[in-house]
């Protein structure tokens, strides 16, 4: 990516300017978001708006067919060569202090909530299902004795979704929790 | 540095496919932190949203797929959906949610 003002160049899964005036400058990474549907979407936020697009579909999107064969990676359609998930599985990836960790979608929906200790404080990430968000905090409370309702309350801790092929690309050394 | 316009010219990840890159001549190479990077865009070949326009539900039936992916940001009692299949002609949305700059990015 690259603004307008400083044509500063940002790299899109860090959120770091990594050439020009603002190098070594960071976006704030925006919690609360996710991937869904637009059918999910509907459910989940009767009340919510949808940025405007002017034809059903869009039937020249690379992407329409993208997640149909998850043997196949790219919009070229190569073969998956990764390792441990599949190119296209969505990971939810935390930096923390030294810690890089990557959990994968399956997990964190099967188990609601992750929690690892860095620089002494724990970090919990939690999917709320009635939402579909996803969200990370800081507590200083011991694993066993997290409360969940108090969570939001807390520091907050950026969490990147996206494709293990992307994170892997960045994070060669990130621990996998799958 | 929430209020900058980001513009994509550039994607590490490598989403884009235009048929402008058969047109381009060879990409530009540059060093950026101990890696080659290749631009092969330039500025504004992949158009960038910076004043997006938003529809409810009700005016979205007839133009999203049930099953259309979307990238959902949720701030309080606000949420907007973008429909990746239309953010993969602009890749950057710059907007704002209850106040609060944001660039939603594909």
């Amino acid at each position: 990516m690259q603004d307008l003002e400083t044509e500063s160049m940002w790299a899109q899964i860090t959120g770091e300017a990594i050439q020009g005036d603002l190098i070594g400058k960071s976006l704030t990474i925006f919690n609360n978001f996710h991937h869904s549907t637009f059918a999910e979407f509907k459910k989940q936020y009767p009340n919510g708006r949808l940025l405007k697009k002017e034809i059903l579909g869009d039937a020249s999107s690379h992407y329409t067919k993208y997640m149909d064969d998850s043997t196949k990676f790219g919009i070229f359609g190569r073969d998956d060569t990764f390792s441990k998930l599949g190119g296209k599985d969505l990971v939810f990836g935390i930096r923390h202090g030294d810690k890089i960790i990557a959990i994968s979608k399956d997990y964190l929906t099967a188990n609601k909530t992750y929690a690892f200790k860095s620089d002494s404080v724990t970090i919990v990430i939690n999917y709320d299902e009635a939402s579909g968000t996803i969200a990370a905090y800081e507590t200083n409370y011991a694993l066993d004795k997290i409360n969940m309702n108090e969570l939001k309350n807390n520091k907050s801790v950026g969490v990147v979704t996206a494709y293990w092929f992307a994170w892997i690309s960045f994070f060669s050394e990130t621990e996998l929790i799958n | 540095m929430h209020s900058k316009k980001l513009l994509m010219i550039f994607c590490f990840v490598a989403f884009a496919a235009s048929s402008v890159f058969a047109q381009r001549p060879e990409p530009k190479k540059t060093e950026v932190m101990g890696h080659t990077m290749y631009t092969l865009l330039k500025p504004g070949d992949i158009p960038a949203i910076f004043d997006p326009v938003f529809i409810s539900i009700a005016e979205a039936e007839s133009l999203f797929y049930a099953n259309e992916p979307v990238i959902v940001v949720a701030d309080g009692n606000k949420a907007k959906a973008y429909s990746i299949w239309h953010l993969d002609q602009h890749e950057i949305v710059n907007d704002y949610i209850n106040g609060k700059a944001i660039t939603v990015t594909w």
